[in-house]
């Protein structure tokens, strides 16, 4: 009797790859390419968040991000650059829209590229992180910072208390 | 913050986190037969709970297995009902008190575990290279979180049998009343969503 439960039970556990979502998080990742002197922003959104987010703000109907078309990739560089401000030694700098995918079921990732300028000897990097705040009381922001002056990677966090944070470089 | 002390601290946080005390109630739950002397005891039990989880959280985050997560909210305070439900009706002495304890223990830890791999999903959705190091680091989060819950539940209990010199048996019927009110209510919660 107790070996049937046990099967059933684990029977219906067996569930789909995804996430199950109620969490309201965005991960995001902040690189830098010493050679290029540029560095590569990615951000990881809900789909249905961001997209309900998006819809509500700017007024728009069923954003899907499947196959983005260009004035959707256009709404996204427009709010991420509005709601996410990097500044590179105490100026800002403009993160500019590569691509717009899909990676999982619910899953949508924005890639931008921000140039810092080669050669900019980076000593101060300040972020400010409010994506979906306006939404969701509740919403938590990751960011990877993934930097060649620093051997340990450093995770910050973001919520509507603490949208700010700033990053010496120098040692 | 390092890498690997986000981690610690987020496993810290989701354990103890109040508005999500499913977790939380489960340990106390499970504790509630132990008294103060019996605390080696209540150690190893939560090690037992931590292999469990740590197996399924382990399993899950690295995409071994695929769970269904509205099941899980399900039958995570089916193991707090049952828990409560066993601490009232079970003998109150003897080794096979102990060794039934420790077997729920391991075996709800892994329904508990499938529950910690949502959020660890969530914190990595996106960001997979190197899963292994924050997933160790998260289940150190989790296992200082639940010293952290059954140090205070000691104090609790001091207070209770010791100072307040409340009977040992009422103290467990108390907490396992409550144990049981509050899981019923998750269970009916969380049927809906099934």
């Amino acid at each position: 009797m107790m070996r049937k439960v046990l099967l059933i039970v684990g029977f219906l556990l067996i569930g789909q790859g995804s996430i199950a979502h109620p969490i309201k998080m965005t991960t995001s990742k902040l690189s830098y390419d010493k050679k290029s002197g540029d560095f590569t922003l990615i951000i990881n959104f809900f789909m249905d968040d961001f997209s309900a987010h998006l819809e509500r703000i700017y007024h728009q109907r069923a954003i899907s991000f499947s196959n983005p078309p260009d004035s959707e990739k256009g709404m996204v560089n427009v709010y991420v650059n509005k709601k996410l401000l990097v500044k590179i030694n105490k100026k800002p700098v403009a993160a500019g829209l590569t691509s717009l995918k899909k990676i999982e079921d619910n899953v949508v990732q924005a890639a931008f590229t921000i140039n810092a300028g080669k050669g900019t000897n980076v000593k101060f990097i300040e972020i400010s992180n409010a994506l979906l705040f306006d939404s969701f009381p509740e919403q938590v922001n990751i960011l990877h910072l993934d930097l060649p002056w620093k051997t340990e990677r450093n995770v910050l966090q973001f919520t509507q208390a603490e949208s700010y944070k700033a990053i010496n470089l120098r040692p | 913050m390092g890498e690997f002390t986000f981690y610690v601290k987020q496993g810290i946080n989701h354990i103890t986190d109040i508005n999500g005390f499913d977790h939380m109630l489960f340990i106390v739950s499970l504790c509630a037969v132990y008294k103060l002397e019996q605390w080696r005891n209540i150690l190893v039990l939560i090690t037992a709970f931590t292999i469990g989880h740590s197996i399924t959280l382990a399993l899950t985050a690295l995409d071994f297995i695929h769970v269904n997560h509205n099941l899980v909210e399900l039958l995570i305070p089916v193991t707090i009902l049952l828990t409560c439900i066993f601490n009232v009706l079970k003998p109150q002495k003897g080794k096979s008190l102990i060794s039934l304890n420790y077997a729920l223990a391991l075996f709800f830890g892994l329904i508990h575990g499938m529950g910690f791999s949502n959020f660890f999903k969530t914190m990595m959705m996106g960001i997979s290279d190197n899963i292994v190091f924050p997933l160790l680091a998260f289940n150190i989060g989790i296992e200082i979180g639940q010293l952290m819950i059954i140090a205070v539940f000691l104090i609790v209990l001091v207070i209770f049998t010791r100072l307040m010199q409340v009977r040992h048996r009422e103290w467990m019927l108390f907490i396992s009343g409550a144990g049981a009110g509050i899981a019923l209510e998750m269970i009916m919660k969380a049927a809906g969503k099934v």
